[in-house]
């Protein structure tokens, strides 16, 4: 369908479109199977200008628009969705700093960020702390002119690639979600080390690993903005992240529909009105989706002060869509879409995590549910 | 709908063995794809393998509606293992007794006391080249899922030359039959597929079940009774999804209350408890009308059609239950997950699935 992307927009399709099917297409099986991140495939992304878009122009970037990480996003995960989330982690991590840090921090790392040298990661999830993100146990205490880190975070994405990791902890135990503040850690820094990696359904290529804090210092200089302030960075973070999620659903349904449509032409099943209407559905859903990100990303971008009723519009449709067609297409191409060197089966097991990680989709609905009660006057109870 | 005495014993008893014997190195299995050999072994002792078997040819044969509570109680803890006696006695003993001559049912009482395992070649996924001589047929190609190939025994495949489809026994005797196991299946590991590849095999003429051209009606036979058996492990996949989402949710706590307590989550085991109990039904059902000697088939289709979807949405759910855990390979509903996409789509495409309920029911 025609979106009426500017120039620029179309030539960024364009060009991640042609990157992903020569450096990611060929490597994909093996990356799954190993369950390993090449760096280089970063690397190779930042040399084309890929890590760029992720940043504001006065820091060597090409201005941050959630437009563009959402196009780029769909199509790193039109190829693959594990890639896409390692890349996308990467713009989860650098938000907050291009947001709330101070301009030193800035200066610092987003010039770097933008060029690739540096990768970030995002570290909030905790055992206990899930869905309840307040409920986060690592702390940091300031003594002196550090803050020293106790705790163990799980799920992170990115973790032993990434090079800046954005960790919540609580600074103030008794003012709960109002005593959680935002560090910048560095690989590296002592007392900060990486405990079990994650052996996953599906984005196998993307790692999952703790971070380990045993008495980590780290400098007050890398405190993130103001102190207490976690909480609230880390929710706006998400109400401007969220779309690049429902993007990598949107480009894993995308393959998929591809793969289905291919196999059915190949099997001379285009005539099967049972398959048609599969794959007519397939298609309206996909631009459906593809709409719904674009107006969200659009509206983010244009500066509207509350973000949030749209990004959560823009994850949850398009990941439950990718669920909903990757089944359908694993029903449309029978046995032959259980076999490895279809590629369905690996969209399927990728799609599910579009479902779960940046707030599951019930989290999505609650806060949707919340913005509507909001608008209309309402109370919820 | 009421299970008699004597199914509700042989469902205690093969309960008791799913839970005690078979769960203990379920995960262990999957996770390097170990045929579950001894198990099976167990099973067979039990009668189990030869359940589709009568008593003159050395079985045990058990009525369909035992063999699917069967299924549905190894499937709940074990889909992999469920899928081998299903291959074994649905796809391979079932048309062995039904269509094979006195000489092709020797090998009967060896497959009831689990010596042999029986095989089957999915036919959709063969790319054969063929060419028919007198006594022979000559065929060279592969096919990317025999099921049981890892045990070794003969099994079925279907040979469709010159608009007729035919039904083979191909057994060890035949030579150029190369099995290889390639981990490249999304789930079922421990369920012991292979490919497997014909290097321009001889097959005899005299290991074609039943008469010339038969096979089709062969396959239709094998397949309606198929659906029936794969509802069945559907089921239990279902089944066992939603048993460990259930004890997940009401442990897992989060904004300090049991996620249980959240109408949301609620709500994803009130839809699998639903869809459990509707294609319980049907399964039963239809095995009833099998044991009555009546038409099953359609309700058999149906079961099927549900069930591959029910498959489908409760794994889905079951690991949405588990949030981030569930994505992770240390909790079981991930495996349920991979299984449900192989029980939902072996044996009946979807597209075949559907014209089998229309034709009947229009
Ligand atoms: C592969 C992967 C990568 C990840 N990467 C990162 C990362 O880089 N950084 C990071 O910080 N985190 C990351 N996460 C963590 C992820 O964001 C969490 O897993 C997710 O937020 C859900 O938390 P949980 O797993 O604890 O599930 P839980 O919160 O325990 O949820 C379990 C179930 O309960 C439901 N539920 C919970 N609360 C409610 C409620 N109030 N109302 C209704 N339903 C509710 C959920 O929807 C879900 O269905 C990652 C996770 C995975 C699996």
């Amino acid at each position: 369908m025609e979106y009426f992307l500017t120039e620029e927009e179309k030539a960024l399709k364009e060009k991640v479109r042609r990157i992903a099917e020569e450096i990611i297409l060929p490597v994909r099986d093996e990356l799954d199977k190993k369950a390993e991140f090449p760096r280089e495939i970063i690397d190779r992304m930042a040399k084309e200008g890929l890590l760029r878009i992720f940043i504001p122009e006065e820091y060597g970037g090409t201005g941050a628009r959630i437009m563009d990480m959402s196009i780029a996003c769909e199509e790193v995960a039109r190829i693959c969705a594990g890639v896409a989330t390692a890349y996308a982690v990467g713009a989860l991590g650098s938000g907050p700093i291009i947001y709330f840090a101070t301009p030193e921090q800035k200066k610092k790392y987003l010039p770097k960020v933008a060029s690739g040298e540096l990768l970030c990661a995002f570290g909030l999830t905790e055992a206990q702390a899930g869905s309840d993100v307040a409920n986060i146990q690592t702390t940091a205490r300031k003594v002196g002119d550090y803050y020293i880190l106790n705790g163990v975070k799980q799920f992170i994405s990115n973790c032993t690639i990434a090079d800046v990791y954005v960790v919540l902890a609580s600074t103030d135990k008794t003012r709960g979600a109002r005593g959680i503040s935002a560090f910048i850690v560095e690989k590296g820094m002592p007392g900060f080390e990486f405990g079990k990696h994650e052996n996953k359904l599906g984005i196998r290529t993307s790692t999952t690993t703790e971070l380990i804090f045993s008495d980590c210092r780290v400098p007050k200089e890398n405190l993130m903005g103001k102190e207490g302030m976690g909480f609230i960075y880390t929710m706006r973070n998400f109400d401007r992240a969220r779309p690049g999620v429902g993007a990598i659903g949107l480009g894993i349904a995308q393959g998929a529909y591809e793969s289905a449509l291919k196999f059915a032409a190949e099997r001379n099943l285009l005539g099967n009105q049972y398959i048609q209407r599969k794959l007519a559905d397939m298609a309206t859903e996909i631009e459906a989706a593809r709409a719904l990100i674009y107006a969200a990303a659009r509206a983010i971008d244009s500066g509207i002060k509350n973000t949030t009723k749209p990004a959560s519009f823009a994850k949850l449709f398009p990941s439950d869509i990718a669920m909903k067609i990757t089944l359908e297409v694993i029903e449309l191409m029978g046995p032959h879409g259980l076999l490895r060197e279809y590629n369905v089966e690996k969209m399927l097991r990728d799609a599910k995590i579009t479902q779960i990680y940046e707030g599951t989709n019930q989290i999505q609905r609650g806060q949707i549910a919340l913005e509507i009660i909001k608008e209309c006057g309402y109370k919820k109870e | 709908m009421e299970l008699n005495k004597e199914i509700l014993l042989l469902q205690g008893e093969i309960k008791k063995f799913a839970r005690e014997v078979i769960a203990e190195k379920v995960d262990e299995f999957d996770k390097n794809g170990i045929f579950p050999i001894d198990n099976i072994k167990r099973l067979a002792e039990m009668g189990i393998l030869g359940a589709t078997i009568p008593e003159t040819y050395g079985g045990c044969l058990l009525d369909a509606l035992s063999l699917m509570v069967c299924l549905e109680e190894i499937g709940k803890v074990c889909p992999s293992t469920a899928l081998i006696i299903l291959t074994h006695n649905i796809l391979f003993a079932y048309p062995l007794v039904r269509f094979g001559n006195e000489e092709q049912k020797k090998i009967l009482s060896k497959l009831a006391a689990g010596e042999v395992i029986g095989g089957f070649a999915e036919r959709s996924t063969n790319d054969l080249r063929i060419s028919a001589g007198s006594d022979f047929y000559k065929i060279s190609g592969s096919n990317p899922i025999l099921l049981n190939g890892v045990a070794d025994g003969p099994f079925i495949l279907f040979i469709e030359s010159d608009n007729s489809i035919n039904a083979f026994v191909v057994d060890e005797k035949i030579p150029g039959v190369i099995r290889n196991k390639k981990d490249n299946i999304i789930g079922m590991n421990a369920g012991g597929i292979t490919e497997v590849v014909f290097d321009n095999c001889l097959i005899p003429v005299n290991n074609r079940l039943g008469r010339e051209g038969e096979g089709r009606f062969i396959l239709e036979e094998i397949t309606n009774f198929a659906n029936l058996g794969f509802s069945a492990i559907n089921l239990g996949i279902s089944e066992g999804a939603m048993e460990n989402a259930i004890k997940y949710a009401k442990e897992r706590v989060q904004f300090g209350e049991p996620i249980i307590n959240f109408g949301m989550v609620r709500e994803m085991i009130i839809e699998m408890r639903t869809k459990i109990e509707a294609i319980r039904l049907l399964i039963y059902d239809a095995a009833r009308l099998y044991d009555a000697q009546k038409d099953f088939i359609l309700k058999a289709g149906i079961a099927r059609y549900l069930s591959n979807r029910a498959a489908a949405e409760i794994t889905t759910d079951a690991i949405q239950v588990y949030g981030g855990y569930g994505y992770m390979k240390d909790y079981p509903v991930e495996r349920y997950f991979r299984d449900a996409q192989v029980s939902r789509v072996l044996c009946s495409s979807n597209i075949d699935l559907r014209e089998l309920i229309i034709s009947r029911t229009i």
